[in-house]
């Protein structure tokens, strides 16, 4: 017969010093845009229109054109924000460090936000375009059709961007056509996949896997102009830019009438698709 | 929504409708609520401003309400 314990009596540990947090989405705007956090408010990029000749039988003479300039800016005019408070008599008594884990886990969210707001903003920005076949990314065999067709509206050209490397942003519900056809294609490539699993590369292009529901159809800040559920991205890397001044922040404050400190993480955001470049983004739509 | 769900609405609501009116017909006399109004404004001025507008209205990706639009 066992003897009776009180709760107290048996022992217990902690798996961590810090407290677990709930599972955390890839960040990718940072891996295929430049990025800015220098204190600027906008970042001008001024364009010239692309200059004709003429072909013609040597003859000396020719016409002169005028050339145009045209303006093209990234200004800085969305915030994301995240808080809390954390009243003294939960500070004192924790077995964990609030401040430190909750701070963790807000800037996070903040870095999120930010991430959605950049992807969104550049798949709805981006004027190039491309349908798939039914089933989209889910189907094995549309893949390399689908690659193939990416691939092609984007290489041509001798600007130095191209040399950055080929991206595309899928959710993960769309690797399910990916592994089939990793596995199922080519040799060295297919065992290597077998192997190891999920290929971050295929035809020359990286890929990267957000968690679903990252591409939205909402409003996002001063963007109200985003409709992209059922949409994914492909381009160039740097084509884009993002600024976020001076990076996530963090701030703790006294506030009146309450015990122990209020805790606030924010990050300022811009989102600039350069317009001569725009083409290079290849906004996906899934059949 | 089916047809028969619209019409039962319509009858508990006590909206006057013909049932053997079309399905789209019959859900327009359904009152919105709040987040269909917000909808249908949203792709209003979406499909106004946006040089994406119509062709997304074309292949039907406005017909539903996504998830993401709260």
């Amino acid at each position: 017969m066992a003897n009776t314990l009180s709760t107290y009596t048996l022992r217990d540990k902690y798996m961590k010093s810090n407290l677990d947090v709930a599972l955390r989405a890839a960040l990718v705007a940072e891996k295929i845009c430049r990025v800015d956090r220098t204190d600027l408010k906008r970042i001008q990029n001024p364009y010239l229109t692309q200059p004709s000749a003429t072909i013609q039988a040597v003859a000396g003479t020719y016409s002169v054109s005028a050339l145009t300039t045209t303006d093209d800016a990234l200004t800085v005019a969305d915030e994301v924000v995240s808080s809390t408070h954390i009243f003294d008599f939960e500070d004192v008594t924790s077995n964990f460090n609030l401040f430190a884990d909750f701070a963790d886990d807000l800037t996070y969210i903040v870095a999120f936000n930010i991430d959605k707001f950049v992807i969104n903003s550049f798949t709805e920005d981006a004027t190039g375009s491309y349908t798939t076949p039914a089933g989209g990314f889910t189907s094995a065999a549309n893949i390399p059709v689908i690659m193939s067709n990416l691939v092609s509206k984007v290489l041509g050209y001798q600007d130095a961007t191209i040399a950055n490397g080929m991206f595309l942003v899928i959710e993960n519900t769309d690797v399910v056509g990916f592994a089939q056809a990793q596995v199922a294609s080519g040799f060295n490539y297919a065992d290597a996949a077998l192997n190891n699993g999920f290929m971050g590369n295929y035809m020359g292009v990286e890929i990267y896997v957000v968690r679903s529901g990252l591409f939205v159809t909402a409003t996002l800040g001063s963007r109200s102009d985003i409709a992209n559920s059922g949409h994914r991205l492909f381009g160039i890397k740097g084509i884009a830019t993002y600024a976020s001044p001076r990076g996530i922040r963090y701030e703790e404050k006294y506030v009146t009438g309450k015990t122990g400190k209020e805790i606030v993480v924010f990050g300022y955001i811009g989102f600039k698709l350069w317009a001569q470049k725009a083409t290079l983004g290849i906004d996906i739509t899934l059949a | 929504m089916k047809k028969e769900d619209i019409i039962a609405e319509l009858s508990r609501l006590g909206i006057e409708h013909d049932p053997d009116a079309k399905k789209d017909e019959l859900q327009a006399l359904l009152p919105k609520n709040d987040r269909q109004v917000r909808w249908d404004a949203y792709v209003e001025n979406y499909v106004a401003e946006s040089p994406k507008g119509k062709a997304k209205q074309a292949n039907g990706e406005f017909d539903e309400i996504p998830a993401s639009f709260v």
